[in-house]
């Protein structure tokens, strides 16, 4: 049967990444702007790691290194131990705006990656229609964007992720267009989704509870240049509901990233420090 | 001037599109006959305004000319003009015929050109500084210099009609391309690259697609344009069409049979700018939807 080539069984798993000593710097009519400097982070395979900092602290310039899309000047990335730095075809990018093409209906929305890495349409959407339920987007397949809400927009934006058959997930600020509840909703749902697949995501957002609820280990960058000032590990349980948020545990987490993200003394004199060292020191356990 | 205003039209309208539709909008949608029908119903109640006015005008005119007792030389009434044109349709649907043939042709050649031409300069950088310069100078020669120029060196067949019309229409189509084409948010093409996607994958299935509603803007330009070319590439030296009869009729002091040649073109014309919205329609559902429903709003 062909339809067993299209079980999202596939869509499971993905790789462990190591980021070492990232740097970036630009340069702007002759002014050298250090926007990363050596940033390190890691996430074994099936982790959910996220990235939280201040805005403007070079958190999608260290996407689009990720995705390729830039090179870095020092340091690498590593993807199941081999090098690949500037490698995009390891990475599922989610940019912040849904970027749905308003020509395509929703199920060739969420087919493009494949038929730009070179699938046929018809196989393309063999793979991700049994995908389309888990998605909340049935009855809505043939719809075109235009027709959706914006919190289903965004679910269709996060089906053309992963149906990628990437290794490792790249989620760049990707509710935060949307209204509270929708917000919320979504990330709850992002969350059992995950429970399910078990990708590889790497999620950068300013919204702190996001990256609680969401999230295994949450790496606080300080300002420009940014690097790591903070790691810190997510031990609440999971499965993680909308109950989660109003535990003791979770409150207390809250208030340790909001106090590295918003002490920029600490942030400062953390980053003029080795960031290797940095983050032994300001690892933050319980 | 009409292109730059038509093409702003559209182009605001294209920016001003919202990105996100709220629940509102949200629901399976209803069958596309049904929309296309209130569609067309819209269109013709929408046209009700100008046919009045039209009638006003037409009315004055007759009664002017009845009133005043002016010469139909000079100008003949507007009843006059149905009768003889009438009378004489024979003669002046074999005169259009061979005007519809050089309009068309021109039209679909044109969009050959500005098509190759527009991807040329978008795909390629050293294309963008040799060609667009040429492009510009080209629509300075004056088509009254080079119309009779053709006719010597082509003839008094259809290609020099033809390339009248080219000449005329290629330019505000490969314009509206090519402001299409740069119109594509750089963050789309970022998510394609990242996908993967090379620079013809990126212009196939991301820049071309957003280039389309300027495309129609840049073609219903072009169109309006067409048949006086058609025409003109005939007044200048042909056998047959429309400006030969235009031309014949008024050596002969028939001023109504000129009009009804007229109006016959400027039914053309209207014919030619409706039919761009049918096919924009058929090529873009999404699109005249989306803008609905950003009216509403």
């Amino acid at each position: 049967m062909t339809k067993s080539r299209a079980t999202p069984s596939q869509f499971h798993g993905g790789a462990a990444i190591e980021v070492i000593d990232v740097s970036k710097t630009f340069q702007r009519r002759g002014e050298h702007l250090a926007v990363l400097d050596r940033i390190s982070l890691e996430a074994a395979a099936g982790e959910f790691i996220s990235i939280i900092g201040p805005s403007g602290c070079g958190k999608s310039t260290l996407f689009n290194i990720l995705a390729g899309l830039e090179s870095a000047d020092g340091g690498k990335v590593e993807v199941n131990g081999a090098v690949a730095t500037g490698a995009s075809e390891h990475f599922a990018y989610k940019p912040q705006k849904d970027l749905l093409f308003p020509w395509r209906r929703v199920l060739d929305n969420a087919t493009l990656g494949l038929e730009v890495q070179g699938m046929k349409k018809k196989d393309a959407r063999q793979l991700v229609e049994p995908l389309i339920e888990k998605f909340g987007l049935t009855g809505f397949e043939h719809c075109y964007p235009y027709e959706l809400s914006g919190g289903m927009r965004q679910r269709v934006a996060l089906l053309r992720t992963v149906v990628q058959g990437r290794q490792i997930v790249l989620l760049d600020e990707p509710f935060g267009a949307l209204d509270y509840l929708t917000r919320t909703d979504l990330q709850l749902w992002l969350s059992s989704m995950w429970e399910q697949f078990h990708w590889t995501v790497v999620l950068v957002t300013h919204d702190v509870p996001e990256a609680l609820l969401l999230s295994d280990r949450v790496y606080v960058l300080g300002n420009r240049p940014a690097s790591v000032c903070c790691v810190l590990d997510v031990d609440l349980p999971r499965p993680r509901g909308l109950e989660c948020i109003g535990t003791p545990r979770f409150a207390e987490l809250e208030e340790v990233l909001l106090t590295n993200l918003r002490d920029p003394e600490r942030a400062n004199r953390s980053s003029s420090i080795g960031s290797a060292h940095l983050i032994g020191d300001g690892r933050v356990d319980g | 001037m009409s292109l730059s205003r038509a093409l702003t039209d559209e182009i605001e309208g294209e920016r001003a599109r919202p990105d996100a539709v709220t629940a509102s909008g949200a629901g399976v949608p209803r069958s596309r006959t049904s929309r296309a029908a209130r569609a067309v119903g819209t269109r013709l109640s929408g046209a009700w305004p100008a046919l009045l006015g039209l009638a006003v005008l037409v009315g004055l005119w007759q009664l002017v000319v009845v009133l005043l007792k002016v010469n139909p030389t000079v100008l003949p009434s507007p009843a006059r003009v149905a009768s003889q044109g009438w009378m004489n349709r024979s003669a002046l649907w074999q005169n259009t015929l061979p005007t519809i043939k050089e309009t068309l042709i021109g039209i679909v050649a044109a969009l050959g050109v500005s098509a190759v031409l527009s991807a040329a300069i978008d795909l390629s950088k050293p294309a963008r500084r040799v060609v667009y310069p040429l492009l510009v100078a080209s629509q300075s020669i004056p088509v009254l210099v080079i119309a009779p120029l053709f006719v010597i060196w082509f003839g008094f067949g259809l290609l020099p009609k033809v390339l009248v019309v080219i000449l005329v229409t290629f330019f505000p189509t490969t314009v509206a391309l090519l402001e299409g084409f740069n119109s594509t948010e750089p963050e789309a093409s970022n998510l394609i690259r990242s996908m993967g996607g090379g620079r013809f994958k990126e212009f196939w299935m991301l820049r071309v697609p957003t280039a389309l509603p300027f495309f129609f803007a840049g073609l219903r330009v072009a169109v309006s344009f067409a048949v006086m070319a058609a025409i003109f590439g005939e007044w200048v030296g042909a056998s047959v069409g429309l400006g030969v009869y235009m031309e014949l009729e008024k050596n002969a002091l028939r001023t109504d049979l000129v009009f009804a040649a007229v109006v016959v073109t400027a039914a053309l014309s209207m014919v030619l700018y409706g039919l761009t919205f049918l096919i924009q329609n058929a090529t873009m559902p999404w699109y005249r939807h989306s803008r609905q429903i950003k009216r509403i709003k």
